[in-house]
């Protein structure tokens, strides 16, 4: 068998370790490695009880993102929602709360509207809400209908019940027995009664075809006065005609004018004209839409944009003297942040010079007093941020980690790279603890791989404020572009 | 009477000073992670000992944790119609609790007694003031590899643990107890945040500073002899787990 | 020149050392005799500072050694060697790792060489081909030659021994002594040795110091004492039963 070395036996270890680890993160946290894609919508709830964080957002039973912030706004529940990039949300969508099984968890059904509705853009808001008969609901309409039941069941049975009721019942019985042996008797006795109703009604009967052989002999005498009367109703019938023919001379005239208001319709929809313009250029429906969202770019941005200052002294225990910093970090953007740093390196700045003496050129590092000072870009992706830029007065990039709610920050960060190999480059590594919101203390190692005997432990301690006043600074100048 | 209150007296005095001197110990150790040199063959032979070998052991329990629990779950849930959750279940009680306090006893049973053992073997025989007359710092040549090696091993081992014990409760509930396997593995991943694991991962930490913090202590003060070392290593193992316990309750009301 | 002035040492009730002054020549071997459980040990604990006294001084070179800080002191063991009563090789090395050890963590010489001085070091206490052995394999006698030779392998100016020929059969305690006599004369080191071993005391001592009750009672060339007419001495030197040395 391989003889493996304890160094490889640790290694293999702690590579499955990780693995596992980021496996096992992978799985349960949903794919997603580096930083959340898609966009972010909110909705509004009266009630988002059993509700939680990164509960499913589903259209259609199929997961489409996750519920990332629930905030209780104006005594309603709002919702920030994490939607994945290549799923559309109409305007119309309508959300529901929803539970999966009986004991399963919550999560927020989109209901599609139409089809040809526009869809929702970063930071939309799904307006319509349909709160549905849910499993509690249910239970609860369920357990009133059982008690009105119950209630019916049970005054019944306390009619019903007992001797009392036996009783009851029995009378009711023998009163029915009772009427029904009067309506017998009465239709007995009056047997008699309707047999000469009936040859009355047939007497009548013959009385009224009398009637009608008079009515018609009258018709008969009086057939030339009717006649006359016919003559009248026909001239009548002529005059009408006459005016429908007027009308009819009308009519063209009135289609005419109903078919340039049409046509005057048609001219707007199709923009024709100022008005119509105005109403169907496209353009004004957009200016109009990114006014708004740029106002609310605006507002969100200056929501957004946070800056911290904050000051940190290093202790180098191998210089026995403090290294300070003192920094500005602008982050326009929750996963995005600039540092600007002036540092007070005891050490100096570094510098390979090239020297000739007596015609032999050598390379000497030189060190020399004066502020060093930092630009970084910085990009966060989860837990992870990598930045880069001008590091301590030279080209350099860091990564660091966050952990523990961002409470422990582990860096690491190489710059100031000699690339005639003179000197190795500046590499740093350490950790931050936050005390509280305000103080954190630092510890690590410095500059550990140098060659001129910089290396050195070193533990500080700092403090971070976020300022008020400095972001307006940075946004004060909005423009309208979304 | 007045014996027992100088014995209580004399227990309190001796608590005290036992953790003043942990504390001392283990301020010291921490303090030589940063001073150079560092001895990396040192800290790698520690971490050996500590990760690697306790490896087999760590793996047993766990599967055999995750499959006992995955069947005792099984039972109490089937009264609920609600067999889905046995991978929650599973998974859950592994990364939060199970697994890192498993981790933590299995090796201290094993690790932590071999350690006092051998640090107080060095003692009585002369080699930690052997060490010493050499100009080596004896905390930072024996103890702070050891305390590197716990804290950076122990969370590894957890994460072992936490799979394979996952992996055991899955060989139960599916092949055994006929739980479908998509909706084993989906209603895991539905009920289990990264968050979990972390804060399992968290206490190891802790944990494994314990373990090694205890064991060298106990070792590096051993007195007495042969016997003496005996003691050391039953001390470590014994006051090591009950640690364990009580700052696992601890950090549990701490962090949920 | 180590000097011990007025030093005490108690621990908890029991006065073990009340107040010994002593001082030790350079270039020669002083053997501190006395009775077991007299406080030879506890004494020359206090030199290489793993006990720190509860009052008195130890000068090397003038300087105080129990109000130095650690790294100041760190500097003043590297001068020193010694060997422990059970020679306290470290088990998990070979040999040849115990003999290089100081070497590897105190200087930068490469591997190889660290090799060849222990290979040296191990010829001159005698042993060859013993490198990569465990301790676990020596012999008491060769287990105290390989402590030797750890102790002088950093070329010490003081080189301590805390009962060195215990646990040794006769021979094997002669051999050792000569061993020490010629090492001592070969580096021209400050040998400072605790023994109640008499003839050991004959054969290596140039001085020779006894302490009794908690101080030492006499002190001087090993020739003189062995004129001294102190009856502690005396008993003491001839290893009787009577005398004023009480027996428990």
């Amino acid at each position: 068998m391989l003889k493996l070395s304890a160094e490889a036996k640790v290694g293999i270890f702690v590579f499955i370790g990780l693995i596992l680890l980021v496996y096992m993160s992978l799985r349960v946290g949903g794919i997603k490695f580096g930083r959340e894609e898609g966009y972010t919508l909110t909705v509004r709830l009266d009630n988002a009880s059993g509700l939680d964080t990164n509960a499913s957002v589903r259209v259609a039973g199929v997961e489409v993102g996750r519920v990332r912030k629930i905030l209780l706004e104006d005594n309603k529940a709002k919702l920030v929602l994490r939607i994945r990039p290549e799923v559309k949300i109409g305007k119309d969508f309508t959300a529901v709360l929803r539970t999966s099984g009986m004991l399963g968890e919550r999560y927020l059904e989109l209901i599609p509207g139409s089809p040809n509705a526009p869809s929702l853009e970063e930071g939309g808001d799904i307006t319509r809400v349909a709160t549905y008969a849910d499993m509690e609901k249910l239970i609860n309409l369920l357990a009133d209908v059982a008690s009105d039941v119950k209630n019916v069941t049970a005054s019944f049975s306390s009619v019903l019940g007992g001797n009392e009721g036996e009783a009851t019942l029995k009378n009711i019985v023998k009163n029915l027995e009772e009427v029904t042996e009067n309506v017998n008797a009465i239709i007995k006795e009056n047997d008699k009664r309707f047999s000469t109703v009936m040859v009355n009604f047939e007497d009548f009967s013959a009385s009224i075809k009398d009637a009608s052989r008079n009515l018609n002999s009258l018709i008969v005498e009086n057939k030339d006065n009717l006649k006359g009367g016919v003559e009248n109703l026909k001239n009548a019938s002529l005059k009408l005609e006459e005016a429908m023919d007027t009308l009819n001379k009308i009519a063209p005239k009135v289609e005419d004018t109903i078919s340039s208001v049409d046509s005057i319709a048609k001219k707007i929809d199709r923009g024709e004209g100022t008005l119509g313009k105005l109403i169907n250029d496209p353009t004004t429906h957009e200016i109009l839409n990114k006014t708004l969202s740029g106002i609310n770019n605006y507002i969100d941005r200056t929501e957004r944009f946070r800056t911290f200052v904050s000051y940190r002294g290093e202790f180098l225990f191998d210089e026995q003297d403090t290294k300070n910093y003192l920094s500005l970090k602008v982050q326009p953007k929750a996963d995005k942040y600039y540092l600007f740093e002036v540092v007070d390196d005891p050490r100096g700045r570094r510098k390979t010079e090239t020297v000739t003496i007596g015609g032999a050129t050598t390379s000497v590092t030189k060190t020399s007093q004066e502020f060093k000072l930092s630009l970084e870009l910085a990009k966060r992706f989860e837990d992870l941020a990598i930045r880069g830029g001008v590091i301590e007065s030279s080209g350099g990039f860091g990564i660091d980690y966050y952990m523990l709610k961002d409470r422990v920050k582990i860096a690491f960060e190489a710059f100031d790279f000699d690339f005639n190999k003179k000197r190795n480059p500046h590499l740093k590594i350490g950790t931050l603890v936050r005390l509280n919101k305000y103080f954190f203390v630092t510890a690590g190692y410095d500059d550990f791989i140098s060659k001129d005997g910089f290396e050195s432990a070193y533990l500080g301690v700092g403090f971070e404020f976020e300022d008020e006043d400095l972001k307006y600074l940075f946004t004060s100048a909005p423009s309208i572009k979304p | 009477m007045r014996e027992l209150f100088e014995r209580l007296g004399r227990m309190a005095v001796t608590a005290v000073t036992v953790t003043g001197n942990m504390f001392l110990i283990l301020a010291q150790a921490v303090y030589f992670i940063f001073i150079p040199p560092y001895k990396l063959r040192n800290i790698v032979k520690q971490m050996e000992f500590v990760g690697v070998k306790s490896l087999f052991v760590v793996i047993l329990t766990g599967s055999f944790t995750g499959m006992v629990l995955a069947m005792q779950s099984f039972n109490a849930l089937k009264r609920f119609g609600a067999e889905s959750l046995v991978g929650p279940t599973v998974a859950l009680s592994m990364a939060r609790e199970l697994g890192p306090v498993l981790t933590a006893l299995m090796v201290t049973g094993r690790a932590g007694s071999a350690m006092a053992t051998e640090l107080g073997t060095m003692r009585v025989t002369e080699q930690i003031d052997a060490l010493y007359t050499m100009a080596i710092n004896p905390v930072k040549y024996l103890i702070t590899p050891r305390i590197v090696a716990g804290l950076s091993m122990l969370p590894i081992l957890t994460v072992i643990t936490d799979f394979v014990g996952v992996i055991g409760g899955y060989f139960v509930g599916v092949t055994l107890l006929n739980i479908n396997p998509g909706v084993y593995i989906g209603r895991t991943v539905d009920f289990v945040n990264v968050d979990d694991i972390m804060y399992g991962v968290t206490k190891s930490f802790f944990f494994g500073l314990i373990i090694t913090l205890v064991a060298s202590y106990q070792g590096f003060y051993t007195t007495g002899g042969a016997e003496g070392v005996g003691r050391a290593a039953t001390n470590a193992v014994v006051v090591g787990c009950v640690l364990i316990l009580v700052s696992d309750y601890i950090l549990t009301s701490i962090m949920f | 020149m180590i000097e011990i002035i007025d030093l005490k040492k108690s621990f908890n009730v029991k006065v073990v050392l009340d107040g010994v002054d002593l001082a030790i020549e350079d270039g020669k071997t002083t053997v501190i005799i006395g009775r077991s459980g007299v406080g030879k040990s506890v004494l020359i604990k206090h030199i290489v500072g793993l006990l720190k006294p509860d009052s008195g001084k130890i000068l090397v070179d003038g300087k105080d050694i129990t109000k130095m800080g650690e790294r100041e002191f760190t500097e003043v063991l590297k001068r020193f060697g010694m060997l422990f009563q059970g020679a306290a090789l470290f088990d998990s090395m070979t040999v040849a790792g115990n003999v290089g050890f100081p070497l590897k963590e105190h200087t930068d010489l490469a591997d190889k060489d660290i090799r060849g001085i222990v290979t040296e070091k191990l010829r001159r206490v005698g042993l060859v081909g013993v490198e990569d052995m465990m301790p676990a394999d020596l012999s008491g006698g060769m287990k105290k030659r390989v402590g030797l030779a750890r102790a002088i392998v950093m070329d010490p100016e003081i080189v301590l021994f805390d009962e060195p020929t215990t646990g040794l059969d006769p021979i094997m305690s002669d051999s050792i002594a000569n061993l020490m006599s010629e090492t001592q004369k070969a580096l021209k080191t400050t040998y400072i040795a605790i023994t109640h071993d008499i003839a050991l005391t004959y054969k290596i001592a140039d001085m020779v110091a006894m302490i009794y009750e908690g101080k030492i009672i006499e002190h001087g060339a090993v020739e003189e004492m062995k004129k001294n007419a102190n009856p502690v001495l005396r008993q003491f030197l001839a290893g009787s039963a009577q005398g004023p040395i009480k027996v428990y």
